[in-house]
């Protein structure tokens, strides 16, 4: 088998109708007759909903209806249970899901209670302002500990308290460690929360035909088939019935998982009741209440160290903040649980979660979903571990990595898939040495020039620097390093298919179920049947997202895209040659292993003239007469399904330079490398294209983005004006290098990598500065996330304020 | 109250009554079928809806269809137009080799904004277009490769 | 809701002196910012000036230049001899938002709009301009240094345009314009400051640090003689008499305050003998 494209550096199949404004996105559906909804929303995060009076909304012109949680009678149904809990020992949990629109109370700001349809999204957001809605305040609660404190506001009060969830993963025995340990130190630590920020906002249009008896949506979902089978269950029809499809979507990062929304669940009923296209756009304001958001989690976590800097044990008690549903299970502090780990040996662990139901929009995974805290924890422990034991960073790293040899290596706990927390495989130590190498990292000093000398050194550590690019300040600027490692449990199950299918045109349709958002996948599925097919890659059209022509599958999710659906595709792909070489050695009567397939033709080698076209044997495999052989099937077709038994650990060693003014407390970054282990890489533009994202989104996450949420569940900052995306002037050039150690668990080797680059930002950006800032502000401690300007500035004055005499 | 307004948008001239409250940004995808210009905060942030307005690149959800009355609009759609049919524009075609989209959401609006940036200043150093694009969100793709990009079509641009 | 489009400023005048609840609009960038879920704003009435083309040159005087009603940011930024005669223009028009915002917002839009985190506002003020008003009953002018009186609060009637705004040409041996931002591009300022100095003397403007952008004159007189500094702190009470700032979400009072001494300190302390 030739390799053409598997691993090539190739430009996307699916670009050209996206420069061109020519690609669909579910707004850019524009339907006759479609209706508008907008939503009537909580502005309360607690209360009690003692009515509503739609009577106004429904007397203004272009007002089509108006519906409750009463309007809905039997199809008002909490939303289903995503993910199951992991069946983890004497675990407490509590599941209580989204509902459609409230009914009794309402739990967070910006929870639907009514839905305005009307004939323009103008008049629906007039009529919104119509209805009037009378709440009952109670006492809210958004603050995850207040949440658990007795005689905190209970959510749901049926539960008594707003406990979701209570487990206990242990390895070894801590206790007995730590009582055995030269140092341990113990520290408590906030990871706040943050929104998607899609560039795309949410939108449904669905569309009843009656005459056809077919529902279709358009939906921005990352996962069309749980859509699709959820909705034919609720609405009584059958799954032929329904058609989600998930066009291109601007966007993914987690929340547009198969959540099934209010507008998702609410627009298809009532396009079946009116007989009229319904559409909701979300608009940004809203994103910021009605999406789902991540992070929220404190912890009280203690490392016991020889006094080599070995681990001898970790322990972390945390909390995790739910908001005020769990429709995902505990998939978050599992993730947390086991991502923390890293890629070290840790002999003895003990992990004990509680999750909390608070006033605030729900939580469920986004980019990196609950691993990002889980490395800040572990990375910040060995920070201070290395600073105590007078030890270098890199180095208390290197003698705790996992060895080569300790593959599979099994942590004894269970990851977020229920299957035993085992890596497949890594190399850790080399990616070490490579981002050491890429970001000119010294032993505990500061960098002092680019390496190679490419750039003239500027004063490191305490030096003044004239040129930051805003102005003639001769203020100072502080520079640091960081360097942290990572790992990444990635492709999880259960499954994902594909079908493939040689046109009579000769070209080949690839179909599968997951949706995409902006992976690439319309190119690496197309690489790994191309070069299966001998066909060229542009010549694969790739389809994903739409119910109707893939009926089974999962979702794109988990990093999991490439490795599950990717090894589906490659298995249908083979499936599909060997159809092409028996047809073709029979058409051509030649033994099979003598044939070839290459630019779209099967040919035998030594043979020049004897050959035959893909198009010609997809055109005599499905004969017009004549018979198809008993325990055979028409067309050059196969569809094959691939189920990981667990997920791949994908690795990697993150590395900056940042640049402090210690005195306005701004970051500059200065360079970024990332030394990555996503097994074998399909296609390296595309991998590079995913980390960079991620490490933007990461920078966000660490130091611009912050929700800014009173105790009383209240949202001040709902709008990019001062919740803070990174800008192209705030992330900088980020150099890439890749280690493959592939996956022993799927065919083509491959291990997820849609989130590493999010991961480990925070722990980075956390020690770079510290590092930056040892001398100006002694002792100062990076111990919440996000960071941000106004933070580090008040930490750096209480360090100065109480520490030494530096600087100025 | 609604008024009737003319404006050509890619070469082409309309006629059209619209409420007065009637953005550009919607009057263009829902009046004219212009999908490519995309709508991502409604607050002149995020920069995906980015056309040209006589040439100048200007947030169409900031600016009242009425205000466009007697302008040139280029979207998206009319970019490559003059570069002949079946071609792309050269910043179209750098995006495309760099890697400089992933969801394309913002796409259209970062090329647009990309384009005023070369028209001022058509050798920008790296640190020029990070700041030129500093009104165009992304959330995919780090900046890195559109940055890339743009120097790539800048150089094209020059060239030819 | 409805727009009113006048062709000419005696029209925009007329239009306006009848309704004088019309509210002004040219680039728009801050009336229609989150426009589709402000619903309320659509029920009022705008005057639309994009299309009275007379106020949107801008001219050089011989001893000043003219800045119309309509004239963007972008349009000094294309402009050669602000770059060499006037750059803090150049500085605060490139830290407006982003190059859309830049092409459609205009400098009168920023000082009307009155908001005390204002980008353009401050230089202008350091550059001592004085804003020309303009209504059917007549025409006066305004140092703007004098233009506010509070949050939101400004010497325009409402029946009144700003026409011009008169911007000395006066040869400065200092020019500062510093800005920070919670990121470094498309923030909303934290604490800004300008400072001028001319023979008319020195100037110094402090942004996002009170109800309205203001002249720190107690600054200014420390400056004016030659008072020694020692350390930013040494500024302190002298800002603590010129300017009132808040906590909000964007920052602290506290790092305002300190931060606005220290940009000041570090900018001052090559041009001041008396800084050390």
């Amino acid at each position: 088998m030739s390799s053409r494209y598997f691993g090539a550096r190739i430009r996307r199949n699916e670009d050209e109708a996206l420069l061109t404004g020519r690609a669909t996105f579910v707004d850019d559906v524009q339907l006759p007759g479609t209706l508008h909804a907008a939503f009537v929303r909580s502005d309360l995060a607690h209360g009690l909903l003692r009515g509503v009076d739609a009577a106004a909304a429904l007397e203004r012109p272009g007002v089509m209806g108006v519906f409750t949680a009463a309007d809905l009678g039997e199809y008002w149904q909490p939303g289903p249970l995503l993910v199951p809990p992991a069946p983890i020992e004497g675990l407490t949990f509590h599941a209580r899901t989204q509902v459609p629109l409230a009914r009794e109370k309402v739990r967070h700001v910006g929870e639907p209670i009514a839905v305005v349809v009307a004939e323009s999204r103008y008049v629906a957001e007039d009529a919104v302002e119509d209805v009037i809605v009378d709440l009952e305040p109670l006492e809210a609660v958004a603050d995850v500990r207040a949440a658990l404190a007795e005689g905190a506001p209970v959510i749901h009060e049926d539960l008594g308290s707003n406990l979701a969830a209570h487990a206990v993963q242990t390895k070894g025995d801590y206790d007995a460690a730590r009582a055995t340990a030269d140092l341990v130190l113990g520290r408590d630590f906030t990871y706040d929360r943050g929104v998607s920020a899609a560039m795309e906002n949410r939108g449904v249009l669905a569309q009843w035909d009656e005459r056809s008896a077919q529902l279709t949506v358009w939906d921005t979902t990352q996962a069309p088939i749980p859509i699709r089978n959820g909705l034919a269950s609720m609405l009584g029809l059958s799954e032929s019935q329904v058609r989600v499809v998930a066009p291109f979507i601007g966007g993914g990062f987690g929340p547009k998982i198969m959540m099934f929304y209010p507008d998702e669940v609410l627009l298809p009923w009532i396009s079946m009741r009116l007989d009229r296209p319904v559409k909701w756009i979300e608009d940004r304001f809203e994103n910021f209440f009605s999406t789902t958001q991540e992070r929220g989690q404190l912890h009280e976590a203690e490392i016991a160290l020889s006094s080599d800097g070995r681990i001898l044990g970790v322990k972390d008690v945390f909390v995790h903040d739910t908001g005020a549903y769990d429709p995902y299970g505990l998939t978050l502090p599992i993730n947390t649980q086991c991502t923390l780990l890293g890629p070290y040996d840790v002999p003895n662990y003990y992990s004990e979660f509680r999750v909390a139901f608070t006033n605030r929009p729900i939580v469920t995974p986004i980019r990196g979903a609950g691993r990002q805290q889980g490395v800040f924890i572990m990375e910040r422990l060995l920070d201070l571990g290395a600073r105590e034991l007078g030890l270098d960073r890199a180095e208390i790293r290197r003698r705790n990595f996992l060895s080569p040899d300790a593959f599979p290596h099994d942590h004894e706990i269970l990851f977020q898939d229920f299957a035993p927390l085992v890596y497949d495989s890594g190399d850790y130590e080399p990616a070490l040495d490579k981002a050491i190498e890429l970001i000119g990292y010294e032993p505990e000093g500061p960098v002092q020039s680019e390496p190679g000398g490419a750039s003239p050194a500027e004063d490191g550590g305490e030096g003044t620097d004239g040129e930051d690019g805003e102005g003639s300040s001769r203020r100072k600027r502080l520079r640091g390093t960081g360097i942290v490692s990572y790992i990444e449990g990635t492709g999880i199950g259960p499954y994902e298919g594909a079908r493939v299918r040689v046109e009579a045109s000769g070209k080949v349709c690839l179909v599968t179920g997951v949706g995409t958002q902006g992976q690439g996948h319309f190119t690496s599925f197309a690489q790994i049947v191309a070069d299966q097919l001998g066909v060229g890659v542009t010549d694969v059209r790739v389809v994903t997202g739409d119910t109707r022509e893939f009926h089974w599958g999962t979702g794109t999710f988990a990093s999991r895209g490439a490795v599950v659906a990717g090894n589906a595709c490659h298995a249908a792909a083979v499936a599909v040659r060997e159809k092409i070489l028996r047809k073709a050695s029979e058409i051509l009567e030649v033994a099979e292993e003598d044939l070839m397939l290459t630019e779209g033709v099967v040919r035998v080698q030594g043979v020049p003239d004897l050959s035959i076209g893909l198009g010609e044997l997809a055109l005599r495999s499905n004969p017009l007469r004549g018979a198809v052989e008993p325990g055979t099937e028409p067309g050059l077709e196969a569809t094959s399904y691939f189920g990981p038994r667990r997920g791949a650990t994908a690795s990697g060693v993150h590395a900056m330079v940042v640049s402090v003014d210690p005195e306005t407390a701004m970051v500059e970054i200065e360079r970024y490398v990332v030394v990555h282990d996503c097994g074998t890489v399909i296609n390296p533009l595309i991998v590079e294209g995913q980390i960079h994202g991620g490490v933007a989104h990461g920078i966000g996450n660490a130091f611009y983005e912050e929700l800014d949420c009173d105790s009383e569940g209240q949202l001040h900052n709902a709008s990019f004006m001062d919740y803070l995306l990174p800008t192209a002037t705030d992330v900088p050039p980020i150099r890439t290098a890749h280690i493959e150690t592939p996956s022993p668990l799927n065919p083509l080797g491959i291990k997820g990598v849609g989130e590493a680059g999010a991961i480990p930002v925070a722990a980075l950006f956390a020690q770079a500065v510290e590092d930056a800032l040892k001398e100006w502000a002694p002792g100062l401690e990076v111990r919440d996330i996000p960071l941000s300007p106004n933070r580090l500035f008040a930490l750096i004055e209480e360090a100065r304020a109480g520490g030494g005499e530096e600087g100025a | 109250m609604n008024r009737t307004i003319r404006l050509a948008v890619n070469g082409r001239e309309h006629s059209l009554e619209v409420e007065p409250r009637l953005l550009l940004a919607h009057l263009l995808r829902d009046r004219l079928d212009l999908t490519g210009t995309h709508i991502g905060c409604e607050t002149s942030l995020c920069g995906a809806c980015t056309v040209l307005v006589d040439g100048r690149a200007v947030k169409s959800c900031t600016l009242l269809a009425v205000q466009a009355e007697g302008r040139q609009v280029t979207t998206i759609e009319g970019l490559a137009e003059g570069a002949g049919t079946e071609q792309l524009h050269p910043l179209q075609e750098a995006f495309w080799n760099e890697h400089g989209l992933q969801c394309g959401f913002c796409t259209p609006g970062m090329i647009m904004t990309a384009h005023q940036l070369l028209e001022e200043n058509p050798e920008p150093s790296e640190d020029e277009i990070r700041h030129g694009l500093e009104g165009n969100l992304c959330r995919c793709t780090g900046y890195q490769n559109i940055v890339r990009a743009v120097q790539s079509a800048a150089a094209e641009l020059r060239g030819g | 809701m409805s727009v009113l489009l006048p062709a000419s400023l005696a029209e925009a005048l007329e239009t306006l002196a009848a309704d004088p609840d019309l509210v002004p609009m040219a680039g728009g960038t801050d009336l229609l910012v989150h426009w589709p879920q402000h619903t309320e704003l659509h029920e009022r009435s705008y005057l639309d000036l994009s299309g009275v083309e007379e106020l949107r040159p801008h001219r050089w005087e011989t001893d000043e230049l003219v800045l119309g009603g309509l004239t963007t940011y972008w349009d000094i930024i294309e402009d050669q001899r602000a770059w060499n005669e006037l750059p803090l223009l150049i500085d605060a028009a490139r830290q407006v938002g982003s190059i859309q915002i830049q092409t459609r917002g205009s400098w009168a839009g920023n000082i009307v709009n009155a908001s005390p985190a204002a980008d353009g506002v401050p230089v202008l003020m350091a550059y001592d301009a004085v804003v020309v008003l303009e209504s059917t009953r007549g025409r006066s002018e305004v140092p703007l240094s004098g233009f506010y009186s509070g949050y939101k609060e400004m010497r325009r009637s409402p029946d009144e345009l700003v026409t011009e705004i008169r911007v000395p040409r006066r040869a400065y041996d200092v020019q500062i314009f510093e800005k920070v931002g919670q990121r470094r591009a498309q923030a909303i300022t934290k604490v800004g400051v300008a400072v001028t100095r001319s023979d008319a003397g020195w100037r110094v403007v402090a942004n996002s640090v009170a109800p309205f952008v203001c002249r720190c004159p107690a600054v200014e007189r420390i400056l004016e003689q030659g008072t020694e500094v020692r350390g930013s702190d040494d500024l302190l009470p002298a800002i603590r008499e010129d300017v009132t700032p808040i906590d909000d979400i964007r920052s602290t009072a506290e790092y305002r305050e300190k931060v606005l001494a220290r940009l000041l300190y570090h900018d001052l302390l090559d041009l001041c003998p008396s800084f050390g």
